[in-house]
């Protein structure tokens, strides 16, 4: 997603806008919700599996995070603080059934497309393959799974894995390491293709 | 600084960058209204929502555990697991007895739960809520126990197939109060008892989803499941068997 160099920029020009929302500025805050919105939007959506309630989330998220605004450190990066509020407010969103329901029916909606699309052999198998990933994924511990999705799926680099997850750099390693051993063996033993897809 | 990278892990970034997401959405309208005060409207989406819970409570509180009826969210619970069917104009959930499955369905043990125990661990945690089978005679213990406790206890027995140990012979779930357990439609539903309780048979394959605070299980179940509960304890066991040995199994439980 973004080389160290950019990100340094990008944090470098965030501190910039924090600082003007800080001032009352809405229009400053329009610019990190550009900025940050399709990050936010997707992790909501790698835990909840549903488009309204990633979005419920993701504008919640952002909304949040402009009131606390004042107490964010603007030395750190402030993409992994946004991610942080958008895990914690996605945990919350499983409280009502209804909720439970949607979640339950859109992941079975999911798993239903991902059979057809691994049954279609006019797809690219990769795609079949990404698909795969993530229900094998989904399928992780909380703290496995976190981990992947904030390093592999959004791409953050380690610092930022951490700063999102609020654990040092080497808890972060440790974790990953771990994770990615329990991947590796769980996709070996049960998913061939994708075994294939990860490993050649 | 980047880490130096492995080939496995260059190729999981490279497939999960492929991963698809729904359109993204533009939050700034909606952000700046809130944070401005100037609420939106409430989608129509969300209402129609809200009307579709209002409508299962209803049938819930006047219908116990009925049949479903065409067009109704129907939520059947059963102790901590709550059911949820959505019938279509040709409902796939009945009470009455449908065709039997042409061929046995295959169990999957949950090898990627988390809190993998013994039995030993599991029975002191948990205490005389878990019990095992004593039917058939030949099961003996479980070959794989997982126990987690986050917001509610949750105890997972599986028996293997002697012949083939990818597959399951028999599960056991047995969920206390503060666990939650979801099932998207299935096949039948059919209404039984166990020990004179109220309990539900489930054919078909249908999905599930077991949460314990922030521990979540998600899976696609293709083997029977008969539901019942006992005091605040649910009790659900999954089987290739047809519902009378299910039953037998189950009211064998010590």
């Amino acid at each position: 997603m973004s080389s160290d160099r950019n990100s340094a920029e990008a944090h470098l020009e965030d501190a910039a806008v924090v600082a003007r929302a800080r001032g009352g500025e809405h229009t400053a805050w329009e610019h990190i919700v550009r900025r940050h919105q399709e990050a936010v939007f997707r992790y909501a959506y790698l835990q909840l599996g549903d488009p309204a309630e990633a979005e419920d989330v993701a504008q919640e998220t952002f909304v949040r995070a402009y009131r606390a605004i004042g107490r964010f450190d603007a030395a750190r990066p402030l993409r992994p603080w946004l991610l942080r509020i958008t895990r914690n407010l996605s945990r919350n969103r499983f409280r009502s059934w209804a909720r439970r329901w949607r979640a339950v029916q859109r992941w079975t909606d999911e798993v239903r497309r991902a059979a057809d699309v691994a049954d279609d052999p006019t797809e690219g198998s990769l795609r079949a393959a990404a698909v795969s990933l993530r229900e094998v994924v989904q399928r992780m511990k909380e703290t496995d799974r976190q981990v992947i999705y904030l390093r592999f799926f959004l791409d953050l680099s380690l610092e930022e894995t951490g700063e999102a997850l609020g654990v040092p750099i080497g808890t972060v390693k440790s974790r990953l390491s771990r994770a990615l051993g329990r991947l590796r063996a769980t996709v070996r033993r049960d998913h061939p293709s994708l075994r294939e897809a990860l490993e050649g | 600084m980047q880490s130096p990278r492995h080939p496995f892990e260059d190729r999981l970034r490279a497939l999960a960058a492929g991963a698809e997401y729904p359109a993204m959405p533009d939050l700034v309208p909606a952000v700046t209204r809130r944070l401005t005060g100037r609420h939106p409207p409430r989608p129509a989406q969300r209402l129609a929502w809200a009307l579709a819970i209002v409508l299962a409570a209803c049938g819930l509180v006047l219908a116990g555990v009925p049949p479903a009826r065409a067009g109704f969210l129907r939520v059947l619970r059963v102790g901590v697991v709550q059911i949820f069917v959505e019938p279509s104009p040709t409902a796939r959930a009945a009470t009455a007895v449908g065709p039997r499955p042409t061929a046995s369905p295959v169990l999957r043990p949950p090898l990627d739960l988390a809190g993998a125990t013994s039995l030993a661990s599991a029975r002191e945690a948990m205490g005389p809520a878990l019990r095992l089978p004593t039917y058939p005679a030949d099961l003996g213990s479980p070959d794989l126990v997982f126990y987690q406790n986050v917001e509610g206890e949750l105890a997972v027995l599986v028996w293997l197939d002697p012949e083939d140990r990818a597959r399951a012979r028999l599960a056991l779930h047995i969920l206390g109060p503060g666990t939650f357990a979801g099932k998207g439609e299935t096949r039948l539903i059919q209404q039984t008892e166990v020990a004179g309780r109220s309990a539900l048979w489930l054919v078909g394959a249908h999905a599930l989803l077991l949460r314990n605070g922030d521990l979540e299980f998600r899976t696609i179940v293709e083997g029977h499941v008969l539901l019942w509960s006992e005091g605040e304890v649910t009790y659900r066991l999954e089987t290739d068997r047809d519902l009378e040995e299910a039953v037998r199994i189950a009211e064998s439980l010590r």
